[in-house]
């Protein structure tokens, strides 16, 4: 019988260790009957038999030594973060599934606050309309209540990450890093902001692992594994993004591509894919009918964020009559305003469409983009 | 015989005293010019043999030896021609015994054409002026082609139109006309007007407090939103050059043979290089220096658009003229001094396609490719531009139902007011415009007027400003205030300088 918070210890322990592939570790637990029992082995018993190459099994017990799960602990208690592993009810049940999920999984925020997962992947170096299609997906995913899961990569993640947010909804961010390291580091108000809104950062690395290349590939699996379905935005042939969408088919997932022109370099990934058969994506229709049947239960047809928009409200009736009147002329235009826009528009001179522009942005309705003025809200 | 005359030199846009001594002795012929001389001027034998033959007098077939005094400074010039010619005449006996005083009162510059015409040199202007600044009552032979210029330094100033001419005065045998300024030309309008750009309300209100506050620009928007139109136009709101601006100008163009009709330029000016000059010829330099675009827009605009391509040498050799108005160019004989005071005007594309932003056009360029575009222009020389300015197109049917816009007229009044303000804010600190106030002057005539605290607490939480670009708002809310003629910086001044210093956000938090 064996001693359930010890071997959640021992599981935790073998996550730390980067040099064994997860899926031979889950075989080592098989082999031996538990975690514990795989760390009390020595390298000669490990490779004769467990399969291991005997330098391979050298270099895992030496790595062994080198963790310490009380550290892991205690460093995810001081940042807020939770360490969950098989053993636990709270393991998300979705990449409970997967060939080899991760022996732990660290969690920063409420993963149950999250419903019918979707993972939007693509590339760092997007185009306007990679920009444009994620931004207007993420959006859609969280009017309808669904929740946005990506990896806070430059680019199409980011993009689809601060839609999410912004729209209310409620998003995931799979790190290929240690919680306690921001990785882009220009994303670190991004990552805060996710977990305001009730989102979550979640990685299988510990806490202070730093942003290893090899790390990223492993990420991804778990972008999928949490994910009912993938939809890949933009992203070439050899790109993160349809790693994940192939992670995705293997364990059994949807894969879903956004179409772009043929002539584009960052499309060349969806198209192919969507040639092998994966489902196009126009809008958020066409996600939603993907999904499995029981990823819908249970969900309203749009979740509305209360307590934003009365706080909107509020914001918008507290507002001086000049700054109603420009938030009605950027609200009514097409694509946003910019000064002159506005100035043409209501016939001011600049100064007062100044004091109008400065008391709306900084009660964030509206947000400037190179020279427009858009509202947020 | 010797014989001895005075001419000038020129170091930088300034002028000095030259002395030609000229020897003419018995032994083998021989002619030969000591005291530093440069290629151009060993090769004014040619000229001067042939001039003065072909004048009428017969070459001495002598050991000739000239002498340009002081010895050690280099020379350079073709305006050495007239005095070592004369200096020939003079040491071979055809300046008369009485007349040998008049060569001690005068002045020659002029390059000789072989028949003994007098050709036009760059550089009179500030050769005159450095004479009559250091006390000389002397006076100017000139060629009849320089004599308006002349005529600017307030030097008396006698035209000559031929070697023999200028003979003929010395000796007394004839006069020759003085020098009479040209008539001033009506400002000019060649570039444009301000009511001619239609909307682009706030793109032109950013450019009035530029003009107000000398404070320098980077306009960013995709092409055809009228960045180059705006710029061409910008010096005309900017007031009428005062003499003595007009005066620096000339010289800076004299010296490098620019001015139009030998006339006093008396309109900014507006230099506008390619992208694709050196840093040299941006800035000033060359083995025999010469004043750069920088300097050639002295008291105007200088206007680089396309500001991202040009090289990054070219970019930051700026530094030095938009920080302390001046170019130095340091040689292994001579260190030289431009001045530079200019107001920079730079555009750019917002992307390397230039379509970012754009309503109609798609961009295509990555955040990766617009972050390198952008990081070009590095942080030392943006540090220097207080206004940023974006612009977008605007549509055809908007454009149609404009109006006009103010006229130059108009709006330049408000600038002149504003600069007036300022004129007094800043007497006997050295300090010419709001752009240039340091940490001590910005405290003391940028006091926060009540409540602007919590003002600039919110700019900077909610909009992403740092402390130093509130230094940059509150300089700008400076002129705003002096362009509203109101003696404190009010709230709304302040706010409206945010406005002008969009690139300074860091709310986008996606990179495009």
């Amino acid at each position: 019988m064996i001693n359930r918070e010890e071997e959640i210890l021992a599981r935790i322990r073998l996550n730390a260790v980067s040099c064994m592939r997860t899926d031979w570790l889950l075989r080592l637990i098989e082999l031996y009957g538990g975690a514990e029992e795989v760390l009390s082995k020595s390298a000669g018993e490990l490779s004769a038999d467990g399969g291991l190459s005997p330098e391979t099994a050298g270099n895992f017990v030496s790595n062994l030594s080198a963790t310490d799960p009380h550290k892991e602990l205690e460093a995810a208690r001081k940042s807020g973060a939770r360490i969950f592993t098989a053993l636990d009810g709270y393991f998300p049940e979705l990449l409970g599934k997967i060939y080899d999920p991760p022996l732990a999984l660290y969690v920063k925020g409420d993963l149950a606050l999250g419903r019918a997962p979707v993972g939007i992947v693509g590339t760092r170096n997007p185009t306007d309309y990679g920009v444009r299609s994620a931004a207007r997906l993420a959006r859609e995913l969280s009017a309808s209540g669904l929740t946005v899961v990506s990896g806070l990569a430059r680019g199409i993640d980011t993009v689809a990450h601060d839609a999410s947010v912004k729209s209310g909804g409620v998003t995931w961010a799979v790190l290929g890093a240690g919680l306690n390291i921001c990785y882009p580091r220009e994303n670190k108000k991004l990552a805060e902001s996710i977990l305001e809104r009730d989102g979550a950062l979640v990685s299988e690395f510990p806490m202070d692992a730093g942003p290893m290349p090899a790390n990223f590939p492993r990420r991804n699996r778990i972008i999928s594994g949490l994910s009912y379905a993938t939809v890949v935005i933009e992203g070439d042939f050899k790109s993160g993004a349809l790693i994940t969408a192939r992670a995705a088919l293997e364990q059994g997932r949807e894969v879903l591509a956004l179409p772009g022109p043929v002539d584009s370099v960052m499309s060349r990934g969806p198209n192919m894919l969507i040639k092998n058969g994966a489902a196009l994506v126009e809008g958020v229709a066409d996600i939603i009918a993907s999904l499995p049947p029981e990823a819908l239960f249970g969900l309203a047809p749009v979740r509305h964020d209360r307590r934003a928009e009365k706080a909107a409200a509020g914001r918008l009736s507290e507002l001086s009559p000049d700054a109603k009147s420009a938030c009605g002329a950027i609200t009514g235009s097409e694509g946003g305003l910019n000064m002159d826009g506005l100035v043409h528009t209501l016939g001011w001179p600049v100064q007062r469409a100044a004091a109008a522009l400065f008391e709306l942005e900084t009660s964030s309705i509206i947000t400037q983009s190179a020279d427009k003025y858009k509202t947020t809200v | 015989m010797l014989s001895k005359l005075h001419t000038s030199g020129l170091r930088g846009i300034d002028g000095f005293n030259i002395r030609v001594e000229v020897d003419v002795a018995k032994g083998l012929p021989t002619y030969a010019v000591v005291g530093l001389p440069d290629a151009g001027i060993k090769e004014s034998k040619d000229r001067v043999v042939a001039a003065v033959r072909n004048s009428g007098f017969d070459f001495p077939v002598k050991k000739i030896t000239v002498n340009l005094a002081p010895a050690e400074v280099k020379k350079t010039g073709t305006h050495f021609d007239l005095p070592i010619a004369l200096g020939v005449l003079a040491a071979s006996g055809k300046v008369k015994k009485e007349a040998a005083a008049r060569l001690e009162t005068a002045v020659f510059i002029g390059e000789l054409a072989l028949d003994g015409a007098l050709r036009p040199v760059i550089g009179v202007l500030p050769m005159l002026l450095s004479l009559k600044q250091s006390g000389s009552r002397k006076i100017a032979i000139v060629p009849v082609e320089n004599s308006a210029e002349a005529a600017l330094s307030g030097l008396d100033c006698l035209a000559a139109g031929s070697l023999k001419e200028a003979l003929d005065w010395i000796n007394g045998a004839a006069e020759l006309s003085p020098c009479r300024p040209a008539e001033r030309e009506l400002r000019a309008t060649a570039l444009g007007d301000f009511s001619e750009v239609k909307n682009q309300a706030f793109a032109k209100r950013a450019l009035e407090i530029a003009a107000a506050g000398s404070h320098n620009v980077i306009m960013i928007g995709p092409p055809g939103t009228g960045k180059s139109m705006l710029a061409r136009r910008f010096a005309s709101i900017l007031p009428p050059l005062t003499d003595e601006e007009a005066l620096e100008v000339t010289k800076i163009y004299s010296v490098i043979g620019l001015i139009k009709s030998s006339r006093l330029i008396t309109e900014r000016p507006f230099r506008e290089p390619h992208h694709t000059i050196s840093d040299a010829a941006l800035i000033g330099g060359g083995t025999n220096p010469r004043p750069g675009e920088v300097s050639l827009a002295h008291n105007g605009v200088l206007f680089l658009d396309e500001f991202t391509e040009f090289s990054r040498p070219a970019i930051e050799s700026l530094r030095e003229p938009l920080e302390s108005w001046k170019v130095t160019v340091s040689r292994v004989k001579e260190t030289v001094v431009y001045p530079a005071r200019c107001l920079l005007v730079a555009a750019m594309n917002p992307c390397p396609c230039g379509y970012l932003g754009h309503d109609v056009r798609e961009c295509s360029c990555t955040p990766l490719q617009v972050h390198k575009y952008r990081a070009k222009v590095s942080g030392p020389i943006m540090d220097r531009i207080d206004l940023h300015l974006q612009l977008s197109p605007i549509k055809f049917a908007d454009w149609e139902a404009l109006p006009r816009g103010e006229t130059s007229r108009t709006v330049g009044e408000r600038v002149a007011a504003a600069m007036a303000a300022q004129r007094v804010r800043f007497k006997d600190s050295g300090i010419r415009a709001n752009a240039f106030m340091g940490v001590r002057e910005l405290r003391e005539h940028c006091r926060l007027p009540e409540g602007a605290a919590g003002l600039l607490e919110t700019a900077m939480n909610k909009l992403g400003f740092s402390a130093r670009s509130l230094d940059k708002i509150l300089k700008i809310s400076r002129t705003v205030a002096d362009l509203d003629g109101s003696p404190e910086v009010k709230k709304a001044h302040i706010i409206e300088a945010m406005q002008y210093r969009a690139l300074d956000k860091t709310t986008e938090l996606v990179a495009k």
